[in-house]
């Protein structure tokens, strides 16, 4: 399938970059994987690109205990999988990024997209041919949506992987724009909102991704529902931070983020509550296990799974992303 | 037999071709002044075209030609003459959303894509029917006018007397059973070539599994005479039966070819590949089976109910070979069988790896299963008890020659290490089951029965073989070198094959119906025989020895008991050209078939020249929390009479297995309506690499009397059989039993919460 | 519209005018008559279209031509040097791991990317190497044996 007919735009910097993006109409292209698709079926049709792989020194992974772990811009989703610093220390990030579709996209693929990454729907997802044949959605600029008939809004699913591993890991970001910079915590980067997700401007751009240091006793897992091993966006996928205190491994505290659950990804508040000062245990988890069962709201917009379906998986995969946390946390 | 080349590991000839991405597809046939088309479909499900203004799309730069269906002949096409339904690019009505509307060609791809959007279509839309029974129904919108309740094929097809068989049973099941709408998914995306002459001659380079089929249906619809057009030899990117039927794309990419005097080039998107060629047949499937209490099988009675889409075309094969080879797995002595193929507005279904055979044996041999379960019989004997046996008569009057079928079930239950405790279920998540195939060698194809070939001696002692035999990758190419080669005494490397060209290779069936190794290999073989027969007579001369007494082997010709005495074949092939004696063999075969009208639902008589068969037993793990089924190792046994080439009837094993574990556990076109959601290899789960169990093949050489070197045909048998097998393994892994494909975790996940809720 | 566009392709420089929308794999395949690597799904889907970029297997479907400029970019057609097949096509070719080809020109290369950063996988790396490559053919059991072949110089 074609590509629109769109001008290429390169920036050297990020500041350039803004400016290009500030003309309007000008979308930012890092990896591509999320963008191309998006413009191949016309669901994108910006009069231009500005590829921001030209733009050089921004694919660092640096750590310290000081400033904990720091993403450029440009650094891929192989590369976060690839870094020492993150396999000891936040294996849910490696976990999550070797996840995401196939060794292909997560070279091409960076950390930044893939935490922007679009929500998805099969009603929006397809060719301008396929989508010709009903009213357009909202998503696609419509006045009605194909998955919950008479909403007044757009359902589209948020379906990233490694957004919730950041999450739970209480990742903030950097944000720069024509305007200046402002650093968020990521939960701020998502709207919500099916039809717009990600809350940026126009000119603004995820420049960095900080996670704070590992803390003493901390784990961290992440795991997804999916069809097949490999290609598959997530059912359900679920990520789980926890610490541990005394020689018990009493949890001290736990923090708990699911994808492909709703229009963003999202956190299951009071989480820690019912499972705080009680030893880890599958049964400790239950009520965490049920609160993320209530959390999630799944809507039939994707291949694999009924939304009922997909909801009760959001207990399995909680409690298996906790094992996988507490795998760590636990070891010396 | 102690053979030179047949039955080793021989590398395919067109390997290295395709190992340096030289070997050219469709789409890589790039030629000077090329254009590109691009298709215009409907976007309704079922509309009556009222006027299409092309003025606009025509004005467009770039734009040379513009063509709907007033610019053609209005012939419609299929492969019986009760089956031509379609036309090539529809004039009045349009029954799917992707349904061909206009054409174009320009400069480039852009120009083109742009002119689509300035075509502008009245259409009136009209009512559309999307569910089988819901078409099936009185009263509902009728997908072609006149067709009654949308039954675009029905058959009856009885033996015996089924009420009898029902008396003689001690045990009598039906169930029902439910198979998915599967994508071929050829990994080349559908794609034609053509460039007409203005004196005539129309070239196309088009993925087929048959240029004669391909150059008469062309022919017909373009109106141009059947010599005038060329189907060429071209690398073809997978078929499983998708390639069988022409489609618009190569109709258009040769009308506009002919108006603007240009080669045009149409390549379909992966979403056109998906839902505009064709698709496998969801079958609806009603079985009831007869028992006796030591699991003899006594009667069964079918009831199916095929969605088949817009068109009709094959769709009559489907219901009624599926059935015939159906007959040649498990011995009954009454059967009743009937199936209807329904009209529904969506994408056309048609043949895929064994017809209908997979969706009638998801439902024979789960059911079997589910018999052997409630008499307390073991799968593997219950199978082994009613198994067809060489040389018997079918209820059909269709004789089985050679039968390794129970070889079949023992050595993959072997493999496998079947034991007899293991039929009861031991619900720990892990399982195992059984399945079993049979599949025909070819059909009866009226004058396309046979095949011809040539061969050619060269001065320097290598040959040309000629034939028609086309290759979609399954290794035919090779596998005719090998038989060439064995037969000749000659290395492969000697053999450059020529094959799959209508102007120039003799006529064949295709590889429709497995009819390649069978047919097309005899006719290899004869045209070597041939040559061999004249090469020895020029030799005898030479030795001054009787040629009966001679022999070939590593290219020299000998007395058979003094291999001293001898002479190079070379020298023999420029005696024989100094003398005006030119080595040119030639070789026919027609196997003596009775003609099967599917479309009335008439199967008797010997309808295959052989029958294959296989067994496979496949060990599952089920997780109990998803309900996610991994397939961990699969022993499968496929009886293909004799393995030319062992590598590449293993290739077909492994291919087979993992085809079919992707149907079973993750593969379904989902619909919306007329809409068909997931058109994408994002969202259709074809297994990956991860998901490829170990696989244990088996070859069982039954040597067959009739077949070259015994041999009969290897591929779709194993991908029949691993259908049951699997889903037998996830009721004997965790207990439930799913009727319906695919088997979903929802759908295992569901099932394990009934069964705890009990 | 049409630019300059330079592209170092198997260690050839090529300058041709190309429209800035295009995709690197319609510029290999239509501009530089490079038609080994294929479009499969066009989607990023079914790794038809691997080549490598700067070593790395990437999709040529996904990405915009203009935007290779300046990287080593490694087609198929790059692989067999003076016509002495690379070890993976080799093997790939004798261990039965071809049937219609159309995906082999994509699973060599992502083969080609996992061997050179580590030259002896597991089966499990081999698998997930080739987990982006889709085959309907083979059932990618000979694929692995092949490529696993080629590791152990078999």
């Amino acid at each position: 399938m074609k590509l629109p007919r769109i001008d290429y735009l390169e920036a050297k910097t990020l500041p350039e970059a803004c400016a290009l993006l500030a003309q309007g109409d000008v979308l930012a292209c890092a990896g591509g994987t999320d963008l191309v698709p998006s413009m191949k079926h016309r669901v994108k049709a910006p009069r231009a690109v500005v590829n921001l792989k030209a733009i050089g020194g921004l694919d660092y992974i640096t750590y310290s205990e000081k400033d904990g772990l720091r993403i450029g811009a440009l650094a891929t989703l192989r590369d976060l999988q690839n870094n020492k610093s993150v396999q000891q220390k936040y294996p849910a990030l490696v976990q999550s990024a070797a996840m995401v579709g196939t060794i292909q996209l997560q070279n091409m693929g960076t950390v930044a997209g893939n935490l922007c990454l679009d929500t998805r729907c099969y009603y929006y997802n397809q060719s301008s041919f396929w989508r010709s044949a009903r009213p357009a959605c909202y998503k696609a600029g419509g006045e009605v949506c194909h998955v919950v008939k008479r909403s007044d809004h757009c359902w589209a699913c948020y379906s990233g992987d490694t957004a919730p591993a950041f999450m739970v890991l209480g990742a903030k970001v950097k944000v720069v724009g024509s305007k200046g910079e402002r650093v968020i915590a990521l939960k701020q980067l998502y709207s919500g909102d099916g039809q717009k997700p990600i809350a940026l401007a126009a000119d603004e751009l995820v420049a960095e991704i900080q996670v704070p240091a590992r803390a003493a006793g901390s784990g961290s897992g992440y795991t997804k529902l999916r069809i097949r091993k490999a290609i598959d966006f997530p059912l359900m996928g679920a990520a789980v931070w926890m610490q541990l205190e005394g020689k018990a491994g009493v949890v001290k505290d736990i923090r708990v983020a699911l994808t492909a659950a709703d229009s963003a990804p999202i956190e299951v508040p009071g989480a820690a509550k019912s499972i705080q000062g009680k030893p880890y245990s599958e049964e400790n988890l239950a009520e965490v296990m049920e609160a993320s069962y209530k959390k999630a709201r799944p809507v039939d917009c994707v291949i694999g799974g009924s939304p009922p379906y997909r909801k009760k998986m959001a207990r399995v995969f909680v409690k298996r992303a906790a094992n996988l946390a507490y795998q760590q946390a636990q070891a010396k | 037999m102690d053979y030179a080349v047949l039955g080793k590991r021989t590398p395919k000839i067109d390997g290295v071709a395709k190992a340096t991405g030289s070997a050219r597809f469709s789409r890589d046939m790039i030629l000077p002044r090329m254009l590109y088309g691009w298709i215009l479909r409907s976007p309704y499900a079922h509309a009556r075209i009222l006027n299409i203004d092309t003025s606009r799309a025509a004005a467009l730069p770039g734009v040379k030609a513009v063509i709907t269906g007033r610019d053609t002949a209005g012939v419609k096409f299929g492969v019986f003459r009760e089956t031509r339904d379609q036309y090539a690019l529809p004039i009045d009505i349009v029954r799917y959303i992707g349904d061909e509307v206009a054409a174009v060609a320009a400069v480039d791809e852009d120009a083109a894509q742009e002119a689509l959007e300035l075509i502008n279509v009245d259409y009136e839309v009209l009512p559309a029917v999307f569910d089988p029974l819901e078409a099936m129904r009185l009263g509902a919108p009728l997908v072609h006018e006149g067709v009654d309740r949308n039954i675009s094929a029905h058959v009856l097809i009885q033996f015996g007397d089924i009420e009898e068989g029902f008396r003689e049973a001690d045990h009598v099941r039906e169930d029902h059973f439910e198979t998915a709408n599967i994508s071929h998914s050829t990994m080349e995306p559908y794609a034609a070539t053509a460039s007409y002459d203005p004196s005539g001659y129309l070239d196309v380079w088009v993925p087929n599994q048959g240029p004669f089929m391909r150059r008469r249906a062309l022919s017909n619809t373009l109106k141009l005479p059947l010599d005038n057009v060329r189907i060429h030899k071209v690398h073809i990117g997978g078929a499983f039966g998708g390639r069988s039927e022409m489609m618009s794309c190569e109709f258009c990419a040769s009308l506009l070819s002919m108006k603007t005097g240009r080669p045009v080039q149409i390549a379909y998107t992966r979403e056109e590949t998906f839902t505009c060629t064709r698709q496998k047949h969801p079958f609806i499937v009603d079985i009831k089976t007869g028992m006796k209490w030591d699991g003899t099988l006594t009667a069964r009675q079918y009831r199916v109910i095929a969605d088949g889409g817009a068109y009709l075309n094959t769709g009559p094969i489907t219901i009624s070979d599926s059935f015939a080879i159906a007959l040649a797995s498990y011995r009954f002595a009454h059967v009743r069988y009937e199936a209807s193929r329904i009209y529904t507005n969506k994408g056309v279904r048609g043949a895929m790896k064994g017809q209908g055979s997979q969706q009638l044996r998801f439902a024979e041999d789960s059911q079997l299963d589910m018999m052997a379960n409630d008499l307390g019989l073991d799968p593997i004997e219950i199978r082994l008890k009613n198994a067809v046996e060489p040389n018997e008569m079918l209820l059909n009057k269709s004789r089985v020659t050679s039968c390794g079928l129970k070889e079949t079930i023992r050595e993959s239950a072997a493999a496998m290490k079947w034991e007899k405790p293991s039929q009861k279920t031991t619900r720990d998540g892990r399982g195992k089951g059984a399945g079993i195939s049979a599949m025909i060698s070819g059909f009866s194809m009226g004058i396309r029965t046979s095949s011809s070939s040539f061969i050619k001696f060269n001065e320097d002692g290598q040959i040309t073989l000629l034939s028609g035999t086309v290759d979609n990758g399954q290794g035919n190419e090779t596998m005719v070198a090998i038989i060439a080669a064995e037969e000749l005494g000659i290395p492969v490397e000697d053999i450059r094959v020529v094959n799959a060209d209508t102007t120039l290779t003799p006529q064949d069936p295709g590889s429709y119906s497995m009819a390649a190794t069978f047919v097309s290999g005899n006719a290899a073989r004869l045209a070597a025989a041939d040559a061999k027969r004249q090469l020895l007579e020029i030799a005898a001369e030479k030795l001054e020895a009787n040629p009966a007494d001679l022999d070939i082997r590593d290219k020299r010709i000998f007395v058979k008991g003094s291999p001293g005495k001898g002479i190079g074949l070379k020298d023999v092939v420029w005696a024989g050209l100094a003398s005006g004696r030119p080595v040119l063999g030639k070789g026919h075969y027609q196997p003596d078939l009775a003609f099967m009208d599917t479309v009335h639902g008439k199967i008797e008589g010997q309808v295959t020249g052989a029958y294959t068969f296989g067994a496979t037993v496949a060990e599952v793990e089920v997780d109990r929390e998803t309900g996610r089924v991994d397939v961990t190792k699969v022993a499968a046994a496929h009886d293909c009479g004799r393995a030319i080439n062992r590598m590449a009837v293993e290739g077909q094993i492994d291919g087979s297995v993992v085809i079919g574990q992707g149907q079973v556990f993750s593969e379904e076109m989902r619909w919306d309506g007329g809409q068909c959601l997931n058109a994408s290899y994002t969202s259709y789960g074809l297994a990956t690499a991860l998901e490829t169990p170990q696989v244990l093949p088996i070859i069982v050489e039954s040597d067959d009397p009739n077949g070259p070197f015994g041999a009969k045909e290897a591929a779709e048998t194993i991908n029949i059989a691993i259908v049951p097998s699997l889903a037998n393994a996830v009721f004997h892994a965790v207990g439930v039993r799913i009727q319906s494909l695919p088997i979903s975790p929802e759908k295992v996940l569901g099932a394990l919460e009934s069964c705890k809720a009990l | 519209m049409k630019r300059a566009l330079k592209l170092t392709v198997n260690d050839e420089d090529y300058e041709v005018l190309a429209d800035t929308h295009r995709t690197l794999l319609e510029v290999l395949r239509d501009s530089l008559g490079l038609t080994g690597s294929k479009e499969g799904c066009g989607f990023g889907a079914c790794g038809a279209c691997t080549v490598l970029l700067d070593g790395k297997a990437n999709l040529a479907c996904l990405t915009l031509a203009f935007s290779a400029q300046g990287k080593q970019i490694t087609t198929i057609e790059g692989l067999a040097v003076n016509g002495k097949l690379h070890p993976i096509q080799d093997a790939a070719v004798r261990y039965g791991a071809i049937q219609c080809g159309f995906c082999t020109p994509g699973w060599i290369m992502s083969a080609k990317a996992l061997l050179d950063e580590k030259p002896k996988p597991t089966e499990l790396e081999v698998k997930t190497a080739i987990s982006g490559n889709l085959c309907r053919c083979t059932g990618y059991v000979k694929i692995i044996e092949s490529i696993i072949a080629a590791s152990e110089g078999k």
